[in-house]
């Protein structure tokens, strides 16, 4: 999986339409300037070669030098990663600390069709808050707490505070889709027989929902939300550049408008690598947390 | 279909939106494209006012119009990348499901492994490829939201691949398109629509985002998201232009999703027909006498017109009705009836399991001598301490994530304080008890390590764990192979004779329950219709109901050229139970008076009773009295 | 007289790889026209494999099926719609096998369509005649399954089954979802179906009480192979094989007094997994486990051993 990964960030200069050379520098540079950045690049050498060439590149953290700023883009990674995993992380915790215990204190309110109105009022909440995308609830949380009550900073990342208003802007859907996942995962299990065994044992509310609920309701709920914490970098990326913040998003959008190709490559690399550590967390967790996985694993 | 359609709270509502949306989308460049795109320096950044009815942005242009003018290309956009990843996606899964295994099963993992990536990221990356503009966003986006429909088609194809309606319509003979039209499209294309109006909304987030970092629609031309970057670049001077594009967006994309919503409501078959009918309050009249005396031995369960009532349609419904019977110390009883005879819901109602919304009355109701409906007085720990009780299935009724230890333990260290080891120990024991070889080994696995037998016989277990007077077995042998069946029997039938525990099986085998029980209780419609040892009801069965069940399962070496005895019919749903007694449009011994009164419980013999006008008369009841 | 359906070494197999199994191991089988013969088995004993490689459900990986003499195995296009046109089907679970978006007589209505060129006023006719048969009113023929109780939704299916107008009617667990009073109602219904219609019946139970009373003649199934067969009172009174034995051992009798088994109290094997040998050993209650000297069945796989015409079991030690 991560030989396509590394074949896919490669194949972005070759399958460019044209010649990238020529787009790079624009249409009225001359030829041998073309020719020259071509050989540069390594254009002219056969496919095979060139990947060989970019993959051992790769592994020796060389990843080339931006075409503007000429700073080698693993530097440029290396000064962005931290602002991009400050916020994706505080992002992270934000929805892991709100959206779990919202999600199974709803299951538990409006088990067994109990509480209606509060099914319907959190479905409703629920399903707008879904709709709502990262770059939107960001602009709207800028307006009411930047613009409107001047509380908050909008742009850069000087301020310790202006952490709060991007990592809020990125986690409020996903909180909502796994709140809402949640509660009816949490749903599912109170409805399974064997809640209705641990009853029968009158065991104390909490070993019913601590022991015999939490675990159960947070396997399916990562089985099923998994995608919600991978999105979570695709929101980074964007809100950054929404906010202002110096992260890798901010530089990868720079980088496509000014086909600054080296620094797409790296930073996508970067990033694809990160979401696969990401799904394999998750696979492991899942794996200790659930022992037909891990059984069906060996 | 309709009907089920408008039901849905937001199916109206969705749909007005959406069609105001789209009519926007079509009219305002023709009615309002011009005055959109007109530059006004002198009115620049100004408020809202009588001409401006949200005011300017920083080239005098119309806020309000130039957002609604933009409609049109967002939506434009975001239907062709809905259609090109739905037809990639749909494509490509649909073939993956047809290949041969090996093949498939890499396909598949192919399918989960892009779709893991943020769309966004994957959109951006193909705009690096492709250049920026409203082409390659729109493709980009289409590419990105593929995988997803991908999945979709595939679990689809799957879903299809084992449904038995299907097989069945094979095995008629129905031929590969008529299945394919009538069987299979119906399925998919509702979950396909539903998908794709989900799909388009997906698309318009992704595609204004792309247009809002500066990937997507390129200047002069305008589309939400480009407008939106334009909004937020004079956000301190100008906040209406951010903000009235914003809402465009989400208004779009909520009723997109609202009308999905509607639509998976509306397909939903069990919806469709005729209405059901509706619920009958009923006022039950009959009289509760004394079931016959246990011999003056301890009583372990008396019970009273134990009632359970759960509201429906408005009314009530009673799935148990008055309910009497005494259980002695160390006695075996079963409980026998079909679907409907409420008695599950019997077990449940004395063991205060009984799920919401129901409610449970009771004129007594006590275990080893104390009230069950007093919560003071029968706590957790005292019901815990004696009464157990075993499930049906074993495979849904033990948690698959814990331990066999954990679960056989758990109990005892909360209600008998033993320590983990002594818990342990005991688990061990009682693993004994009922003939699990190696049971230690058994404490550290997991349910769906073991057999339906083995589980089942850990369920004993676990329930005898605190030694209880009474263990409640609810249809313990039912999800179970015949021959893993006797061995549960005798298990129990070995923990009554060696233990001395009282036992209460529940049933709708008549053969199971007289194999241990000596005494059975039937159960119609909610009441009991006979109560009788088990001696007596093999050889003279006095309800016709009970004769009925009897006969309805013939001997092994029987005429096989002798129709069964049936009676016609079925058990009577619980809000269309007939007046008078239950049975009596079932009934060959139906008399009028059985149409009008509902019978109580008479004794006919020893230890016999029944609820019967004509095979257990009694003395002459004028006026039963009434609830 | 050429059997209705007769069945020689027929296997199915499923899955590949790890996961490969044989769910029917050599099934030989003979329904004589107008007979009812038996499938007995508990779980992994590949009853339903074999209803469904008989019926073309399933791809059968050796051996025949052969209807009224004519080779009708894996068939495609004609051959097709003659297996259809002679044999049918009745699922076990009435609330899953008919397309809830149909109305039951729409579904009648088609099945009979696929077999007969008829027009719309005859084909209804047809269904109606049908439903009254199986003891259904006809108007009710515009409802939909989720309308109808358990019972009623079987009687349906065996409508829809009988508008093909079959010779064989393979019926698997027909009876085990439904009330045992409503079970009985069904089970008379096949019974004089059968009469009328001089129809054939494979029927498949883990009931002996229901195989018993429909069947003359009965095969017994143990993970994916035939155990025993012969004619069912034959069978039942005086069983060779030791997991018949068990099996009515295990049947509560009424009225008979229960005797504490002895017998060896391991569970079914997994199909996946047969044991070596004679794949009851571990559980037989005369085999190795019980007799230490019967170490042949730990690692002899037992054949056929007739013992008349039609009868005949797989086993080293019969009994009696």
């Amino acid at each position: 999986m991560l030989i396509a990964l590394l074949f896919a960030t490669f194949m972005i200069v070759r399958l460019v339409p044209g010649d990238p050379a020529r787009r790079i520098l624009g249409s009225e540079a001359s030829p041998e300037d073309v020719q020259a950045l071509r050989t540069e690049m390594g254009l002219d050498m056969p496919i095979l070669n060139q990947f060989a060439s970019y993959s051992s590149h790769v592994f020796r953290i060389d990843l080339g030098h931006s075409f503007i700023t000429n700073q080698p883009v693993a530097q440029i990674i290396a000064e962005r990663l931290p602002r991009t995993a400050e916020l994706a992380l505080a992002a992270l915790l934000l929805v892991l600390i709100l959206s779990i215990p919202m999600g199974i204190a709803a299951g538990v309110a409006t088990r067994e069709r109990r509480r209606p109105r509060l099914e319907l009022a959190f479905g409703a909440l629920t399903s707008v808050g879904g709709a709502l995308p990262e770059y939107l609830a960001a602009t709207f949380l800028a307006f009411f707490f930047a613009v409107f009550l001047r509380l908050l900073p909008v742009a850069g990342a000087d301020n310790p505070l202006s952490v709060v208003l991007p990592a809020l802007a990125i986690s409020i859907r996903p909180i909502v889709v796994l709140a809402r996942i949640v509660r009816v995962e949490t749903l599912n299990v109170l409805a399974q027989d064997f809640i209705r065994t641990a009853r029968s044992k009158r065991l104390p509310a909490v070993l019913l929902y601590g022991r015999h609920t939490l675990r159960n309701v947070i396997t399916s709920a990562l089985t099923i939300g998994g995608l919600v914490f991978t999105g979570l970098l695709g929101g980074t990326v964007v809100v950054e550049n929404v906010f202002a913040w110096p992260g890798l998003g901010t530089v990868l959008v720079q980088a496509v408008l000014a086909r600054d190709y080296p620094v797409i490559q790296g930073v996508t690399l970067f990033l694809g690598i990160a979401v696969v550590v990401v799904n394999t967390t998750i696979d492991l967790l899942l794996g200790v947390l659930d022992p037909r996985t891990a059984v069906r694993a060996q | 279909m309709a009907r089920a359609f408008l039901s849905a709270p937001s199916g109206i509502a969705a749909t007005l939106l959406l069609l105001l949306i789209i009519a926007v989308g079509v009219l305002a460049p023709i009615v309002w494209g011009d005055a959109a795109a007109r530059v006004d320096l002198a009115h620049a950044t100004e408020g809202p006012s009588g001409h401006f009815l949200l005011g300017t942005d920083k080239l005098g242009r119309d806020i309000l119009l130039r957002t609604l003018v933009a409609t049109q290309l967002s939506l434009l956009m975001a239907l062709a990348s809905a259609l090109i990843g739905a037809g990639l996606g749909l494509g490509f899964g649909g073939l993956v499901a047809v290949l041969p295994a090996p093949a498939r099963t890499v396909g598949e993992r192919v399918i989960e492994v892009v779709l893991s990536f943020p769309p966004i990221l994957v959109a951006i990356f193909f705009t690096a490829i492709v250049g920026v503009g409203i082409q390659s966003a729109i493709v980009a986006t289409g590419i990105a939201f593929a995988p997803s429909f991908a999945r979709l088609a595939n679990s689809l194809a799957r879903s299809v691949a084992s449904k038995d309606d299907i097989a069945a319509a094979r095995a008629v003979g129905i031929g590969p398109l008529r299945v394919f039209t009538r069987y299979v499209l119906p399925n998919i294309a509702e979950t396909l629509i539903v998908a794709t109006s989900a799909g388009i909304a997906a698309a318009l987030i992704a595609v204004s985002a792309l247009s809002f970092l500066g990937l997507g629609v390129q200047a002069p031309q305008f589309d939400w998201g480009r407008t939106l970057t334009e909004g937020i670049a004079s956000f301190y001077t100008a906040p209406l232009q951010a903000l009235a594009v914003a809402f465009a967006i989400g208004a779009a994309g909520l009723s997109l999703g609202f009308l999905g919503e509607a639509f998976a409501h509306a397909t939903n078959p069990l919806l469709w027909g005729a209405g059901r009918g509706h619920a009958i309050a009923r006022t039950v009249l009959q009289q509760s006498t004394d079931p016959s005396p246990r011999n003056g031995r301890p009583l372990v369960l008396s019970v009273r017109d134990l009632t359970v009532t759960f509201p429906r349609n408005g009314g009530r419904v009673t799935p148990v009705d008055s309910i009497s019977f005494d259980m002695a110390e160390g006695e075996v009883i079963g409980i026998v009836g079909e679907s409907g005879s409420g008695k599950s819901l019997t077990a449940l109602a004395i063991s205060r399991l009984v799920p919401y919304p129901g409610e449970v009355s009771a004129k007594r109701l006590e275990l080893a001598g104390r009230n069950l409906l007093d919560p003071n007085e029968t706590d957790d720990r005292f019901l815990a301490l004696n009464l157990g009780m075993v499930f049906q299935d074993p495979m849904s009724s033990l948690n698959p994530v814990l331990t066999i230890g954990t679960q056989l333990t758990e109990g005892a260290r909360v209600h008998s304080n033993l320590g983990r080891r002594e818990a342990q120990s005991r688990a061990i024991a009682r693993l004994s008890e009922v003939h699990i070889p190696n049971p230690e080994q058994l404490l550290s696995a997991y349910p769906f390590e073991f057999s339906g037998g083995m589980r089942q016989r850990s369920m004993i277990a676990m329930s005898r764990m605190n030694e209880p007077r009474l263990i409640i077995a609810d249809e313990p042998t039912t999800a179970l192979d015949v021959t893993v069946q006797k061995q549960i029997i005798d298990v129990l039938r070995e923990l009554n004779r060696e233990r001395g525990t009282a036992i209460l099986l529940i049933s709708h085998n008549i053969g199971v329950v007289a194999q241990i029980c000596s005494r059975v209780i039937v159960m119609y419609a909610g009441r009991v219709i006979e109560d009788v040892d088990t001696r007596s009801l093999l050889r003279k069965p006095a309800h016709p109901y009970t004769r009925a069940l009897i006969a309805a399962v013939p001997p092994l070496g029987a005429d096989r050229s002798v129709p069964l005895t049936t009676v016609p019919g079925r058990p009577p749903d619980l809000d269309a139970i007939p007046s008078g007694c239950p049975f009596n449009p079932r009934c060959p011994l139906v008399t009028s008076r059985c149409r009008v009164e509902s019978p109580s419980l008479v004794a006919i013999g020893d230890s016999h009773s029944a609820a019967c006008w004509v095979t257990a008369p009694g003395p002459s009841a004028d006026t039963p009295s009434a609830r | 007289m050429t059997a209705a359906l007769e069945l020689r070494d027929l296997t199915v197999r499923y899955g590949y790889g790890s996961s490969a199994m044989t769910a029917v191991d050599s099934a030989s089988l003979t329904l004589p026209e107008g007979g009812t013969v038996g499938l007995v088995g508990e779980s992994g004993s590949g009853k339903s494999s074999l209803a469904r490689a008989v019926i073309g459900l399933v791809r059968a990986a050796s051996g025949r099926v052969v209807v009224a003499g004519d080779d009708l195995t894996n068939p495609i296009g004609a051959r097709r719609r003659r297996l259809t046109g002679r044999v049918q089907m009745v699922f076990q679970d009435p609330y899953s096998s008919l397309n809830p978006r149909m109305t039951v007589g729409d579904a009648i209505f088609e099945a009979v369509r696929v077999h007969r060129a008829i027009g719309r006023t005859a084909g209804h006719a047809e269904v109606a005649h049908l439903m009254n048969r199986v003891g259904l009113e006809s108007s009710a023929a515009d409802r939909f399954p989720h309308q109808f109780s358990g019972g009623q939704r079987q009687r349906v299916a065996i409508a829809r089954a009988l508008a093909a107008r079959p010779r064989v009617l393979i019926a698997d667990e027909v009876t085990s979802a439904l009330d045992v009073s409503v079970q009985a109602n069904v089970l008379n219904l096949l019974k004089a179906l059968q009469r009328e219609l001089s129809l054939s019946y494979l029927v498949i139970s883990h009931d002996l009480s229901v195989v018993n009373f429909m069947c003359e003649r009965v095969a017994v199934m143990y993970l994916g192979r035939i155990v025993e067969a012969g004619m069912t009172d034959e069978v039942f009174s005086a069983p060779s094989h030791p997991y018949t034995r068990l099996l009515l051992d295990s049947v509560p009798e009424l009225g008979s007094e229960p005797e504490l088994s002895h017998s060896v109290a391991a569970d079914i094997p997994d199909p996946r997994r047969p044991p070596p040998g004679c794949r009851f050993h571990t559980r037989c209650p005369v085999g190795p486990m019980a007799d230490p000297e019967r170490t042949r069945c730990r690692v002899d796989d037992p054949g056929w051993v007739a013992a008349g015409a039609e009868r005949g079991a797989a086993c080293h030690y019969p009994l009696a």
